[in-house]
């Protein structure tokens, strides 16, 4: 797994490649509830992930939920067939707000 | 026998140390058996997880994240499905836990079995013949194969 941080003023874009498993999803845990605490949006491109399972999954759910108590958006982008597989398969497709890219998430 | 009938293989690995970073090989040889018996794409990645799923289960949960531990792995394919064997030395495990509980609320835990249960046909212990650790049967019926192919009328 790798990852990149773009901070901007209103948002954190934090992006991920490759495969997100239980050898690194406590890094990838970390990166996303540290940026939740860091900024007022969080939006995170899955475009580029490979494979990722369920610990992937709930990193993924934790974020959105500290989002949730902060009251502020955490937004999946340009979901990768492999991610939005597991995300169907453990019914959370609707439950995360996804979007086709970037700009298309700030515009809400 | 037509000997240009490919036989199906045992793609089979033993002695796998029961550790996070040994996940990607596991998946890696899940790939390479689902190409040699043609699955579909969709077959291929969904047979990924589950017995990704499983393995992830006995590191954490049967072994306890102790690094000792080992898992062996056979996967052949029989009967128009894919059947997986997944061997641990682990204490016995309470075959409930293959139960997935429906959640009422968004939670991050218990995704693991849900998975599997819903992306394999049968998924259940077997009887272990010297009675130590545990033996996981995952079993899925996947689209024609290669070895169908030769037999079409």
């Amino acid at each position: 797994m790798n990852y990149t941080t773009q901070i901007e003023n209103d948002y954190i874009l934090v992006s991920f490649s490759g495969d997100i498993d239980l050898s690194n999803s406590p890094q990838s845990r970390k990166i996303l509830l540290d940026s939740v605490q860091q900024s007022t949006q969080v939006l995170v491109n899955l475009q580029d992930v490979s494979y990722i399972d369920s610990s992937g999954i709930a990193t993924l759910v934790e974020a959105l939920q500290e989002s949730r108590k902060k009251q502020q958006p955490f937004s999946l982008i340009a979901t990768s067939d492999a991610a939005l597989r597991v995300l169907e398969l453990s019914r959370l497709d609707k439950v995360f707000s996804m979007f086709l890219s970037l700009d298309e998430a700030l515009q809400g | 026998m037509n000997a240009d009938i490919p036989q199906p293989q045992v793609y089979r690995r033993s002695q796998i140390p029961a550790r996070a970073d040994q996940l990607k090989s596991i998946r890696e040889l899940v790939n390479r058996a689902c190409a040699a018996f043609a699955c579909t794409a969709r077959d291929t990645h969904d047979i990924i997880i589950a017995v990704d799923e499983s393995c992830q289960n006995i590191v954490r949960y049967a072994y306890n994240d102790n690094e000792s531990g080992i898992i062996d792995i056979d996967i052949q394919y029989h009967d128009s499905s894919i059947e997986i064997r997944i061997r641990d030395y682990a204490k016995k495990v309470d075959p409930a836990i293959l139960v997935p509980t429906e959640k009422e609320k968004l939670s991050p835990g218990g995704l693991g079995i849900l998975l599997i249960q819903k992306i394999m046909d049968v998924v259940k212990y077997l009887p272990v013949p010297d009675n130590t650790g545990n033996i996981l049967f995952l079993s899925k019926k996947i689209n024609k194969g290669i070895y169908e192919l030769y037999n079409t009328d």
